[in-house]
C-alpha cells in the first residue's frame, strides 16, 4: 500500500500558526505518512516583517495538483484569521470546486484553529476534529487515511 | 580491492538554484547499481545559488550529515532548532520518528557548496535529535578528524559507521586500519589525492572492501579534501 500523502496549508503571519502545522506535519510523518507544507499568500505582499518575509521565501501557494495529489488536507489557520480574505477564499473556492465535481470524496479533511467552520461542506470524505494537539491530528489523520486506503 | 566512482559517473541534476551531484540514487537519479554502499545510502554534492534552498520537508528514520565546503547554510527544523553551518563544522540530524526542515543559503550574495549524506540507522523510531560541532582546520590537516561516529568525539549517530575528514598536502600521507569484515568509502570533495594508490579528483570516490588498510595521500599542486566512512 502507497504511503498516505497530507497536504498541510496554513496561513500565518507571526511564525505560531507556522509552528502547529509544523507539528502537524511532524504528526503525520511520526505515522509514517508523506507531507507537502503549503502556504496561504499574503493579503500585504509588501510586508516586511522578519517572519512574514523568511516564510513567503521557505513556503509556496497550494496549487490544485497539491490537493489532488493528497489523501489527506490539513487546515490551519490562527483563531483570529481572515479566512473571507482573498488569498484564503482563492484557496477554499479551489477545494468547493474540486468537492462539487467529487474530486475530494475519498479525502479526509481535519483543521486546526479558526478555519474549522470553512471546512464544512467542501465534500471531503470525511471532517474531522480529532485532537486538539496538532501533533496527536496529524498522526490521526494519517492513520485514518491508512484505514481507508485498506478497507 | 577498491571499485572507483568517478565524478563524471554519479548522477547529475541541475534546477538552477540548485546544482547537485548524486554518489547514489537520489529523487529522479535511479541507478540500481548504485543504491548506497553498505549503511551509506546518500552522498549528495550541492551547490545552491545565493538565498535558495529547500524548503519545509520531512524526514523520517535516517541519519542525516551535513558538510559545508564553501558559503553558509541556514538551518530550521520543527524541533525549534534555528542554526548557521558553516566550513569546520559538522551538524548531524537523527530524524527518527519524523522531522521537518528546511535549508537555505543564508547568504543573499556567495554559492553554498556542500556534502549531504544519509546513512540508514541501525534502528527505527529513535527520539529525534539535532547536533552541530565545530573544529580547528588544524584537526583535519595532515589527519583525520572524526565527525560522526556512535559514540563521544563527533556528532552521535545511530549506525555502526565512522565519518573522518582530512585535508591532506601534497605527498602528505595519513592511514587508516580497517577491522575485520568492514569497508571504507573515500569521498573526494576538493583537489587531487591517491587512494591506495590509485588517482582520484574531486567528486570522485572509492569504495574499499576486503582490505586491512586504506592509504590517503595528498596530490597534484594542493592536495586534496577527503570524507572517509568506515562501515560494518
Amino acid at each position: 500500500m502507497s504511503q498516505p500523502i497530507v497536504l498541510v496549508t496554513f496561513s500565518c503571519q507571526t511564525g505560531d500558526t507556522e509552528r502547529l502545522a509544523l507539528s502537524a506535519a511532524v504528526g503525520a510523518v511520526q505515522a509514517r505518512a508523506l507531507i507537502r507544507l503549503r502556504r496561504i499568500p499574503d493579503v500585504d505582499q509588501g510586508s516586511q516583517n522578519t517572519e512574514v518575509v523568511r516564510m513567503r521565501k521557505e513556503y509556496v501557494a497550494p496549487a490544485e495538483a497539491d490537493v489532488l495529489g493528497a489523501d489527506a488536507l490539513i487546515l490551519a489557520a490562527s483563531a483570529d484569521a481572515n479566512v473571507l480574505s482573498a488569498p484564503w477564499q482563492e484557496f477554499l473556492n479551489l477545494l468547493l470546486r474540486l468537492g462539487s465535481e467529487g474530486r475530494l470524496g475519498r479525502k479526509v479533511g481535519a483543521s486546526i484553529g479558526g478555519i474549522s467552520p470553512a471546512l464544512a461542506g467542501l465534500g471531503f470524505l470525511t471532517v474531522t476534529q480529532l485532537s486538539s494537539d496538532p501533533l496527536a491530528l496529524g498522526r490521526s489523520v494519517a492513520e485514518m487515511v491508512r484505514t481507508l486506503k485498506s478497507s | 580491492m577498491i571499485t572507483l566512482r568517478k565524478s563524471t559517473e554519479r548522477g547529475h541534476s541541475n534546477r538552477g538554484w540548485l546544482d547537485s551531484y548524486f554518489s547514489f540514487s537520489f529523487a529522479d537519479y535511479y541507478d540500481p547499481k548504485h543504491m548506497g554502499f553498505r549503511a551509506l545510502r546518500v552522498i549528495n554534492d550541492d551547490r545552491i545559488q545565493p538565498a535558495q534552498g529547500f524548503g519545509p520537508h520531512a524526514h523520517r528514520d535516517m541519519e542525516i550529515i551535513t558538510y559545508v565546503l564553501d558559503g553558509h547554510l541556514l538551518h530550521r527544523d520543527s524541533m525549534g532548532e534555528r542554526h548557521i553551518l558553516g566550513p569546520n563544522e559538522v551538524q548531524t540530524m537523527s530524524a527518527g520518528t519524523g522531522i521537518v526542515h528546511s535549508e537555505f543559503n543564508a547568504s543573499e550574495t556567495e554559492e553554498v557548496h556542500s556534502i549531504q549524506i544519509w546513512i540508514l540507522p541501525a534502528r527505527e523510531d529513535v527520539t529525534p535529535s539535532y547536533q552541530q560541532i565545530a573544529f580547528s582546520p588544524e584537526e583535519k590537516r595532515g589527519q583525520l578528524r572524526l565527525l560522526a561516529a556512535p559514540k563521544e568525539g563527533a556528532t552521535i549517530i545511530h549506525q555502526d559507521a565512522l565519518l573522518y575528514v582530512t585535508e591532506l598536502a601534497p605527498k602528505q600521507v595519513v592511514r587508516h586500519s580497517l577491522a575485520a569484515g568492514r569497508a571504507a568509502w573515500v569521498q573526494v570533495v576538493r583537489g587531487s589525492v591517491t587512494v591506495s594508490g590509485q588517482d582520484l579528483s574531486e567528486g570522485d570516490a572509492a569504495a574499499v572492501t576486503e582490505e586491512t588498510e586504506v592509504a590517503l595521500a595528498g596530490a597534484g599542486n594542493h592536495g586534496g579534501e577527503i570524507l572517509l566512512f568506515d562501515l560494518r
